[in-house]
Formats: C-alpha cells, sequence, structure tokens
C-alpha cells in the first residue's frame, strides 16, 4: 500500500492522493494484475521506463479518470475500435467526482451532470489557458 | 393461463413524446385514454446515477439498461438486439421505457423548411409530403408550446413562424459565440438552436444551469423528455400501462382494428378492445408489429398490402471532424449543444446531393482527452495536466446530419430466427448509405477543412465513418394514396380506417434536422384529427 502511494505520487506529481480511494484502486488493480507489487517495485525505480507501461497507464487511468480499466466503447456506434476488441474485464468506475481530470480543470468546467454556477455563466469570456496554480 | 382484456375508447401503443402528446390531449377532451408500454418506468434520479457509475460515459444506451421482457439495442457491449443485414450498421439508440428515447438527446427542437416538404416538386429527387409547411405550422407551434422550446426570436432560421417561440434563447456559450462571428463573417449561416430546454422557469420545470449532461441524462429536467406528457396523461385520467409488450394488433375482415395483445413480463396475454388505435412505437418497433400481426385476412401483416410497410427506412448519416482552435474556448460551459450551421439545408445542389446541417459540440472534451493522453501519448503528471488543459480548451468537434431519400430497399422487419423472452421477434434492418448522401459527405468535408483553417485549426481529424444519429424516419410513410405509402395525410392507416401512426415513421422526406419536433407537431395535428376538429386551418392549438 505505501508502495502504490509511493508509486502514485511519482506518477501524478500531486502530494494531495486521497489515501482511501489509493486503497480500493490498489486492491482492485491488484486483482486485476497478479504481478502488480513487482510492478510496482520497478515503477518506483523508473517511473518513465517502458517496462511497466501498462502498470503505469492503469494506475493513471484510476487516478484521473476515476476507473479501474478501460471501458469506453468506439465512440459512436457502428464506429469500429480494435480497443474494444482487446478489452478485458468490465471496467469498474470508483470515483466519478474525484477524478483528477475534473481537478485539473475545475476553474473552467464543470464535472458533466453537476451544476456549477448561475444559469448562463457560460457566455462570459472563460480564462485564457494558463497552467493551474 | 386464463385469458384476460382490457378496454378503452383509445388505445396507444408506446409513451414517447408522439403518443404522450396525443394521450395527453384527448384526456383532456375527456376521452377514455390507455396507454401501453413496453418498457418500465425509470427514475430520473437512478439514471444519473448509472451515468456516473459507468465506465462507457460516451455510450448515451449505458445508463438505460433494458428490461428483459422488452430489450432496446445497446452498444458497449452490444446485444444484438437490432439485427443487421444491411451493408452499413444501421446502429440505432432508443430507449424502451415510460417517456422513451426524449431521456437523452440533445433536445434540438427544429421546424422543417417548407422545401422539405417539396423535395419531388422542386428538385425532383424523394418524395414530396402530402401536406405543406402551412398545414403543419400551427402544430409547431403547439408542439413547441407543449414541450417548452427557447429559440433565437430575432433570427430567421428558415421555417416561418406564426407566433414567437415560447422561450427566448439561452445565451450562447462564449464558444459558440466566438464559432458564430468567425463563420458569419466568412460566408457562412451560423445560428442558435431552438431547443426544448428551459430558458426560464416553464411547465413546473427550472432553468438549464449548465449540467453538460443533456446527452445521456439531463439531471434536473430543465431538458424536456417524454416522461412529462406520460404524467401529464395520467394527471388527466389516461390510464398508464408499463411494462405491458404489444406484439399483435388484430382486425375484423373490413379491415377495422378490434384489439391489440400485449404481454406481460410473465408471459401473460391480455386482449385490448377499443373504438380506436394509435401506434407510437417508433420507427422500428412500429412497422415490426404491424408485420408481426399476420392473418389469414392479412397474410402480409396490418397495413401491409403494398408491400410498403418497415420500408424507406432513413436517417440523418453523419460526418464529423475535430481539430485544435487557435483559441482557448472550453467547450463543456453550457448545455451540449447550441449552434448550427444552416446554409447547407436548402438550394438546387439537392437535385445532385443531400442537404445537411452541420452543428457544434459543446460537450466538454476533458474525459476523452484524458483517455488518450494516457494511453496513446503515455504522459504522467504535470505533463499530463498541462496537455489535457490545453485539449479541454481547444479541441472542437463538429457533426453533421445528411438529408437521406427514401429508398425501399432500406427496411425493418420481424426476425424470423430470433425471438425475445417472451416470444416475439427482434428488429432485423436492411440498411445502407446511398450516393447521394456520399456525394455531399465529399462537400462536407471540405467544408470543414475550411471551418478548421478559419478557427485557426491544427491537428485535423476527419470522422467519415457515415455515424447514426437515431432519427428512425420513413417506414411506414404518408403519402395520398396506398399505392406509395402506408397512411394518409391524417396518419391513417390505409385500409385500416381505426389505426393511426403518431412517429418519425410517417416522414415521406427526412430533411436535414432532428426529428423530434416534427413527431411533436404530427402528434398534435393527429389529436386534433381524432378529436373531429377540421383540419387544418381551424387548429386548436393550445393545449396541455
Amino acid at each position: 500500500m505505501r508502495l502504490f502511494m509511493q508509486v502514485s505520487t511519482l506518477l501524478t506529481e500531486r502530494s494531495d492522493l486521497d489515501p482511501s480511494l489509493a486503497m480500493r484502486y490498489a486492491n482492485l488493480l491488484s486483482e486485476r494484475m497478479p504481478q502488480m507489487a513487482a510492478g510496482l517495485a520497478e515503477l518506483a525505480q523508473q517511473p518513465h521506463g517502458d517496462a511497466q507501461r501498462s502498470l503505469r497507464e492503469a494506475i493513471l487511468t484510476a487516478w484521473y479518470v476515476g476507473q479501474v480499466g478501460l471501458g469506453d466503447p468506439p465512440p459512436r456506434p457502428g464506429a469500429r475500435s480494435s480497443k474494444e476488441e482487446v478489452r478485458g474485464p468490465q471496467p469498474v468506475v470508483f470515483a466519478y467526482e474525484k477524478a483528477l481530470m475534473f481537478d485539473s480543470v475545475s476553474d473552467v468546467l464543470t464535472i458533466p451532470s453537476y451544476c456549477r454556477d448561475v444559469p448562463g455563466y457560460w457566455a462570459a469570456q472563460p480564462p485564457r489557458l494558463s497552467p493551474r496554480k | 393461463m386464463t385469458s384476460m382484456t382490457d378496454s378503452a375508447e383509445t388505445v396507444v401503443v408506446g409513451s414517447g413524446v408522439a403518443g404522450g402528446l396525443v394521450a395527453c390531449r384527448l384526456a383532456a377532451a375527456g376521452g377514455s385514454v390507455l396507454i401501453l408500454e413496453a418498457g418500465p418506468w425509470l427514475k430520473r434520479a437512478e439514471i444519473v446515477e448509472n451515468f456516473r457509475n459507468s465506465a462507457a460515459k460516451s455510450d448515451f444506451m449505458s445508463p438505460y439498461p433494458p428490461a428483459p421482457h422488452a430489450l432496446h439495442p445497446t452498444y458497449a457491449p452490444p446485444n444484438g438486439y437490432l439485427i443487421e443485414k444491411g451493408e452499413h450498421p444501421y446502429g440505432a439508440q432508443y430507449i424502451r421505457a415510460v417517456g422513451g428515447t426524449t431521456w437523452h438527446w440533445a433536445a434540438a427542437a427544429w421546424r422543417l423548411l417548407p422545401s422539405d416538404f417539396r423535395l419531388r416538386s422542386l428538385y425532383g429527387v424523394g418524395k414530396d409530403w402530402p401536406i405543406t409547411y402551412e398545414d403543419l405550422e400551427p402544430y409547431y407551434q403547439a408542439a413547441e408550446e407543449a414541450l417548452g422550446v427557447s429559440g433565437p426570436q430575432h433570427t430567421d432560421v428558415g421555417s416561418p413562424r406564426s407566433r414567437p417561440y415560447p422561450m427566448d434563447a439561452l445565451p450562447l456559450s462564449w464558444m459558440d459565440r466566438r464559432f458564430a462571428e468567425v463563420l458569419n463573417g466568412a460566408g457562412f449561416t451560423v445560428v442558435p438552436e431552438p431547443a426544448a430546454r428551459n430558458s426560464r422557469p416553464y411547465d413546473e420545470r427550472p432553468t438549464c444551469c449548465g449540467n453538460n449532461n443533456c446527452m445521456p441524462i439531463c439531471p434536473i429536467a430543465a431538458q424536456y423528455a417524454g416522461e412529462v406528457h406520460a404524467i401529464k396523461a395520467q394527471r388527466l385520467g389516461a390510464r398508464l400501462l408499463a411494462n405491458a409488450v404489444v406484439y399483435r394488433i388484430e382486425c375484423d375482415d373490413k379491415g377495422l382494428v378490434q384489439a391489440v395483445h400485449y404481454k406481460r413480463p410473465d408471459g401473460g396475454s391480455v386482449r385490448v378492445t377499443g373504438k380506436r388505435f394509435v401506434l407510437a412505437a417508433n420507427g422500428i418497433e412500429t412497422p415490426k408489429l404491424m408485420l408481426m400481426s399476420t392473418s389469414e385476412r392479412y397474410p402480409a401483416g396490418v397495413g401491409n398490402q403494398h408491400d410498403l410497410v418497415g420500408r424507406h427506412l432513413m436517417d440523418h448519416p453523419g460526418t464529423g471532424v475535430t481539430f485544435l482552435a487557435r483559441e482557448a474556448l472550453w467547450p463543456g460551459r453550457g448545455p451540449m449543444e447550441m449552434t448550427s450551421v444552416v446554409n447547407f439545408r436548402d438550394g438546387p445542389f439537392r437535385r445532385e446531393h443531400a442537404a445537411k446541417k452541420l452543428h457544434l459540440s459543446n460537450a466538454s472534451q476533458t474525459r476523452s482527452a484524458a483517455m488518450s493522453l494516457i494511453t496513446e501519448q503515455g504522459l504522467a503528471g504535470k505533463a499530463l495536466e498541462t496537455q489535457l488543459r490545453e485539449l479541454s480548451a481547444r479541441r472542437l468537434r463538429i457533426d453533421s446530419f445528411h438529408e437521406q431519400l427514401p429508398r425501399p430497399e432500406n427496411r425493418v422487419l420481424p426476425s424470423t430466427a430470433k425471438r425475445d423472452k417472451l416470444g416475439i421477434a427482434y428488429p432485423e434492418v436492411h440498411y445502407a448509405v446511398e450516393d447521394y448522401v456520399r456525394r455531399s459527405a465529399v462537400h462536407t468535408r471540405a467544408t470543414y477543412a475550411r471551418i478548421a483553417q478559419l478557427m485557426g485549426g491544427t491537428d485535423i481529424t476527419f470522422h467519415d465513418d457515415f455515424a447514426p444519429n437515431n432519427h428512425i424516419m420513413g417506414t411506414t410513410l404518408m403519402a395520398d394514396n396506398p399505392s406509395s405509402g402506408v397512411v394518409d395525410r391524417d396518419c391513417r392507416v390505409f385500409g385500416h380506417d381505426n389505426l393511426y401512426v403518431a412517429s418519425s415513421a410517417v416522414m415521406p422526406s427526412a430533411a436535414s434536422v432532428n426529428c423530434t419536433l416534427t413527431i411533436a407537431a404530427l402528434a398534435c395535428r393527429l389529436s386534433d384529427h381524432l378529436l373531429g376538429h377540421v383540419l387544418p386551418t381551424s387548429a386548436s392549438a393550445r393545449l396541455p
């Protein structure tokens, strides 16, 4: 668990990760990836190496998208996608609202299905592009 | 199983926007009305939770698991309910539940153009309607008032109006405003899209506050959904039976419908008699039901003496483009769609290739961007977050609807191979995209390139897949005579004097805009006909 948190911190470059979410991600990922412990040890040494690419992507998908496993179908019915064919076990959503992708843009964008401001707020010019503080 | 019966003066099959409106208007006039809905009641809050918990967020069917006794198509993963037999997947999404498919839509509430009713006369292609735009105009107004449409009061969108929109338009998002400014300055016509979405409290529903989730579910009901009229119909005295899967229409030897038969989830069958029957079960389930209803007198099914039921299936095959705009426009602020490019909706070019509407997506790009940055570009940490902001701010997507012509070989049939747990046939679709559309799509692609250039676009990706848009039209065409269509100008099925269709299935032309408002207008017009009003001039348009 400590190792999972350490690797997550390295990959996200964030120091404020939620430990209870970390626990849940670590548990489910280890069920799906039996070699996770060894992979984590490797990532702790070489977070951006090629060897553990799929584990790195899985951990980042968990934190940023809030789910374990990919899972989006082809974007439109009828379209064919290779990703669809190689999809593994059903993906599981853990933390829609706490997905870090929304935090990255939370000064501008709502989390879809939530109301962030008064009706019509969207008419004003949004901030110009600048890195989030 | 003992045989069971029920009865009403008017029996409506289907509780979507069409069935709900007809039931409401007849019940308001004091009629005895029974609505039979194949699917279950849904709760908005549960749909919202399903959406939040789904990993397939770009699949709008994902929050709507099909009822085992009333399947509907799903695509992530595919459940195979819609059997595809043609060269191109039809891929329609529709919802079998109380309220129907307007649970998920972008609420675009367009009227057709007057020319859309006269395609054959004006351009020598497709078919003319037996009615004109002027015949339908009062009912468009009635439909806009019933659904609650907000629209641009001072912009001509090509469809003449007798009265203002019930609500003013919502303010455009900054992105839509800039898009309109840039394109309108370069010879395009970009207009705010009329939408069944509240810009002020209307019909006991709140103002849109920009949850950016119109598809697959508006969490606050600021956007119209068919449950509105299903519930109103009940309040007005109509009875609504959910989980009642109609599988047979029973006619006498003169063609009069005596009854419809439905199955309950436990397999029990109920015979429902009535004086008149309205089929409002969309453009796939309605013809399927008519074709399944064979008898000695009608071996090819109900209304099918000329082999026209289920034929002339249409949609609006779509192509798209994504690119990075020069400016930080931030799609995702406000409702999911607000503007359309409308200058390709009509013109002499329709002799040669399809009319179309282009529309800018205002859906948040953040989730799809995050997934591709992580899994395709291998980014992490600050680099990932910087790029995520960049793509979220600058990635624009435009899609299109191309007008399809009614062609008999595009069709819906009941499958002879696959049946559901109640023994009812799956629908089978034979579908192809014709050259009339393909020629137009070549022009659409060049237009996308031009738009991208105007917006300072880079990283341009075209989506040329003729994506389905779930606008199921044409399978029980309206025509002047029974050798050309399935229903007459009053939406009455030829040869069956007490049987009517309320659906986009009756549309003889698909035009290039979302068909829901036309469904609603036709349902209001049918209601007036059933109430004995003189059509079309003295339309009593204002009703619940």
